[in-house]
């Protein structure tokens, strides 16, 4: 007579298993959460090393920013150069209306920070650029 | 269990009334089961499952519980129906509850040898089987139940006190078993979950560390935006200049200058001074002109970046 009535056991069990069914769907909800953000992580880290890589990152400008003015197309038509901590001003001159195309393209191709760009043309055969890149 | 103070209720079907102060140890009379014993070299598991077959023929039709004690060499048999206790037990206000231990009588009064009055009965023990008999048919000296120190074996009638439920306390047990196999699985499904939390927080760290990204959402957002924003300017300038350089001029017609800071202004050396309304309609599909003027041949243009 002293047995604990079954019932009582049965619905204690059921209360064992209501709380379980609760910390199963919160852990779940939980597990589901968390792999959004993990995906999301993932999309935005991706998408700032891209943009870091294109624009963020100061050494990788710089070096684009060398390799363009030591680039053929441009590096026979400077006159001068200016450099600071975080800035690259380049002065062109005599540049012919054909070259002076390709170096504009060359320049609008490559992921560099243009910071400011003037064009001044004297005569078909005599223009001069000057472009300021950013780091 | 030798029994000092425990209160002891003998449950007769003639009982008519009893009270229990706390809980108290109840003593059947032979008239609630059925009793039978016999000489068996066999285990006590095996004599309990052949308990049933032992009553077949003796006992009414209806619903028993047996119970088996070895008592020296012999086992002894009781059969005994659960409901019809209890139900005798609540005429007389007794809860099942307020019992702690039940015994048959011929288990509770096997090593007394002397008759026992109880109400204007008398339990006799004859050739080691307790009878009821009316007092009237006995005529030795007895005494009552209470003066007796009884000693009781450990184990005791389990009595089905639950059995009066609509559902059946198998049922119950079989419904129990089931919830505890539910709450097993759940709880291995949470062990799976933690551990795959564990191991996608893990990969979010990695994630962090190898991006060299700040801690907090906010701060990735930041740089997020920041570096969105470079990318519109570059592109914008970019897609600004392309549009004026790549205007459609007459051979003769050239971009005389071009400054592309805070502001683009350029000016455009015409053929004719009439083409600039043709060019204004053509910058203004893409730039935003704040001023346009022309003098002799030349057009001067400014433009919002």
């Amino acid at each position: 007579m002293n047995r604990i009535n079954p019932l009582y056991i049965a619905l204690f069990l059921v209360f064992i298993l209501v709380i379980t069914i609760y910390q199963k769907h919160k852990i779940e909800e939980m597990l589901s959460q968390e792999e959004q953000r993990l995906h999301q992580i993932q999309d935005v880290a991706k998408k700032i090393s891209t943009l870091k890589h294109y624009w963020g990152d100061q050494k990788i400008q710089r070096q684009r920013v060398l390799n363009l003015v030591n680039s053929p197309i441009i590096r026979p038509f400077i006159k001068t150069s200016q450099q600071n901590r975080d800035r690259y001003k380049l002065f062109l001159h005599h540049i012919d209306a054909k070259n002076a195309d390709r170096v504009a393209d060359k320049i609008f191709n490559s992921f560099v920070r243009i910071g400011s760009l003037t064009i001044d043309r004297k005569n078909k055969e005599n223009i001069s650029m000057e472009v300021e890149f950013r780091y | 269990m030798a029994l000092q103070s425990t209160e002891i209720l003998f449950l007769d079907k003639d009982t008519a009334s009893a009270s229990l102060q706390g809980k108290g140890v109840l003593i059947l009379s032979p008239a609630f089961y059925w009793f039978t014993k016999e000489r068996m070299q066999i285990p006590l598991s095996q004599a309990k499952k052949i308990a049933p077959s032992m009553f077949e023929g003796i006992t009414p039709p209806g619903e028993y519980s047996y119970y088996v004690e070895k008592i020296g060499e012999e086992y002894w048999f009781f059969a005994y129906n659960d409901q019809e206790i209890l139900d005798k037990l609540s005429t007389i206000g007794i809860k099942p509850s307020q019992i702690s231990k039940v015994y048959p009588a011929q288990l509770a009064l096997k090593d007394i040898h002397i008759p026992i009055k109880v109400g204007n009965k008398v339990l006799l023990n004859d050739n080691g089987t307790t009878i009821l008999l009316p007092k009237s048919l006995v005529e030795a000296e007895t005494k009552r139940l209470q003066e007796l120190k009884l000693n009781l074996p450990k184990r005791s009638l389990p009595l089905k006190a639950y059995s009066s439920f609509a559902i059946s306390e198998d049922l119950i047990y079989k419904f129990a078993i089931l919830v505890f196999i539910a709450i097993l699985a759940y709880a291995v499904e949470i062990f799976i979950y933690k551990k795959d939390l564990a191991k996608v927080t893990a990969t979010q760290e990695a994630l962090m560390q190898k991006y060299h990204l700040p801690p907090t959402s906010i701060q990735i957002k930041n740089i997020l935006a920041s570096l969105e924003k470079i990318q519109k300017e570059q592109l914008k300038l970019r897609e600004q200049l392309e549009y004026i350089l790549r205007m459609p001029l007459s051979p003769t017609e050239f971009i005389e200058s071009l400054q592309y800071g805070k502001k683009i202004i350029f000016t455009v050396m015409l053929n004719n001074p009439k083409r600039a309304e043709f060019f204004k309609k053509y910058l203004l599909k893409k730039l935003r002109v704040t001023k346009i003027s022309v003098k002799n041949r030349t057009m001067y243009v400014e433009c919002r970046v």
